[in-house]
């Protein structure tokens, strides 16, 4: 087992700790909770809505939700996974009120140098380099910007490993057409890092 | 298209650096939780939130979400059962008819040796 294998499987057993002792009410034990899924928590919920404050809102929301509901957890998928596809369902929620309520004219934001991009396990690994990190960076802020219908159905499935079945249930939309969009936004990331290059 | 793959594969474990006091906002909306907020525990979260504690749900979405994995495996298991069946009947016909072949030399010696 290598160093970053190791790594990961302590930050699993810590997981399982603070969880099992948030369920019996120990608070200061979900406040670490807080403290390591904050960050993925909200870049979630950036990359899908596209605006500071509500990105912040949404993490409080879900965190306020696993918060109500801990107790019950039973602890069958990780909690990772549990809080990474309650975010999701969070954000596409908003998403579809705010299409609703603002007409789709909401002033985006991009990726700017003011967003600060940081690598959970990429410290860790000598083979990445500087040009990858900026070339992840500039990948991100192409995803960002993207439309929509192309965004969502790609940081679904080459962010948080949704299957195509499970997008297209989640944004009404038929298979095909997940498919093709998210063949289409590769493309189209392929094609804006070639003019980055 | 690969080099693509490659760096989603690294995005994954990237994340954007909220404001430095988003634990300290998040930790105090919790410190005072209050009736309004058990709105939020709506019926799409209620449901979300029985489906992952089911077993049987999320084994049902590992086979919808991998259908050719969960063939394979299905077919490969199939193979295995009508492989061991197959050799059981071998051995059991071969115990049969090997008791009858040992038996007719040794009968046939016994003649040649009168």
């Amino acid at each position: 087992m290598d160093k970053y294998n190791k790594g990961s499987k302590y930050r699993e057993i810590d997981e399982k700790v603070l969880v099992a002792k948030s369920k019996k009410g120990d608070k200061a034990a979900f406040e670490e909770l807080v403290k390591q899924f904050s960050k993925y928590v909200y870049t979630t919920a950036f990359f899908i809505l596209r605006d500071t404050y509500e990105a912040e809102d949404a993490s409080q929301e879900v965190f306020v939700k696993v918060y109500l509901s801990i107790k019950g957890f039973r602890g069958l998928s990780s909690f990772k996974t549990w809080i990474r596809k309650l975010t999701v369902n969070t954000c596409i929620d908003k998403l579809r009120l705010r299409s609703k309520i603002k007409d789709k004219k909401v002033s985006l934001e991009k990726i700017t140098e003011e967003h600060e991009i940081v690598f959970t396990k990429f410290s860790q690994s000598l083979e990445i380099g500087f040009f990858n990190k900026e070339t992840v960076k500039e990948v991100l802020k192409i995803i960002v910007n993207l439309d929509e219908s192309y965004r969502i159905p790609i940081i679904l499935r080459d962010l948080q490993d949704y299957s195509y079945r499970e997008i297209s249930e989640l944004t009404g939309k038929p298979i095909g057409t997940v498919k093709t969009n998210i063949h289409r936004a590769r493309k189209m990331i392929k094609e804006k890092l070639k003019m980055y290059r | 298209m690969n080099y693509i793959n490659k760096y989603l594969k690294i995005a994954k474990d990237a994340v954007i650096k909220p404001s430095k006091d988003i634990d300290k906002k998040i930790i105090d909306r919790i410190s005072h939780i209050g009736k309004s907020d058990e709105k939020l525990l709506d019926e799409k979260f209620i449901d979300y939130f029985k489906k992952s504690n089911s077993r049987l749900y999320l084994t049902i979405e590992k086979i919808k979400n991998n259908p050719g994995t969960f063939m394979a495996a299905a077919i490969a298991v199939f193979f295995i059962i009508v492989f061991i069946a197959f050799m059981i009947k071998i051995f059991s016909s071969e115990e049969k008819t090997g008791g009858k072949n040992n038996r007719s030399p040794s009968s046939k010696d016994d003649t040649q040796q009168d």
